[in-house]
């Protein structure tokens, strides 16, 4: 177990809700193009926000690209005030999302989500088509090639027209 | 995994064909559907069958090692105290 499986175990023993968005959740549904970081969409209820908090206050979390020397005060009030937060970690590279482009919050992303248990524990992992929705609402030129294989894998799996 | 994930796993998968079903619609595109696009756009389709015959959590387990790999090469990759 690496960088992915570190930070999920941590989050996971952290009691932190969550589900796997972005590059992750497109590799559990059989894209074949990596990624290098875990995005997730968190919930943002108080106690949620105080659990994120204390459970990645001791990987050191920073505001990834940001310049040396710009404050960043890692608690729940700075994730109450925020909504996406681009981070490292000592463990790698983690991306908090509050929200999620052409999908909604949490509960929209937890819904029909797939649940397998990877790494021994259960995880949420964002559903294709959402996901699918999410990339086309994100439109970026990155998004439109991973598109390409999201829409190939959802035509290829999806129930008989 | 408790009951009520493992539910929810098979709620998921229900909702979709046998794995061998959407491997032959990899391999025999319809013209002109998202498979046929993603083709001809260059998507490699044999990188998608070599996925979709392994399980979720091995396709998270094996971008979990090309992480570390690209961590590595990046020379970024500490271990957890």
């Amino acid at each position: 177990m690496r960088i992915l499986g570190q930070l999920l175990r941590v989050l996971t023993d952290g009691g932190v809700q969550f589900v796997i968005v972005g590059g992750g959740a497109a590799t559990a549904h059989g894209a074949a193009r990596p990624t290098f970081d875990l995005d997730i969409c968190y919930a943002r209820d108080a106690e949620n926000l105080k659990r994120l908090s204390r459970t990645l206050a001791p990987l050191h979390p920073k505001l990834r690209g940001a310049p040396e020397g710009i404050p960043f005060l890692w608690d729940a009030e700075t994730l109450r005030r925020g909504l996406n937060f681009i981070l490292n970690t000592d463990i790698g590279p983690l991306d908090l999302l509050g929200e999620v482009a052409g999908v909604g919050g949490y509960d929209e992303a937890r819904a029909g989500a797939l649940v397998t248990e990877v790494f021994g524990f259960p995880c949420a992992v964002l559903s294709l088509p959402k996901l699918i929705a999410a990339k086309r609402a994100a439109d970026r030129v990155k998004d439109r090639e991973a598109l390409l294989e999201l829409e190939a894998l959802w035509e290829a799996q999806r129930p008989d027209e | 995994m408790p009951l009520e994930d493992r539910a929810a796993f098979l709620r998921y998968t229900q909702g979709m064909v046998s794995t061998e079903v959407a491997i032959e619609r990899l391999r025999n595109p319809k013209p002109g559907g998202k498979i046929w696009e993603a083709r001809e756009y260059g998507v490699d389709l044999t990188l998608l069958i070599s996925q979709l015959q392994r399980t979720p959590a091995e396709r998270l387990q094996y971008l979990d090692s090309v992480m570390e790999d690209f961590a590595e090469l990046r020379g970024s990759a500490r271990p957890m105290k």
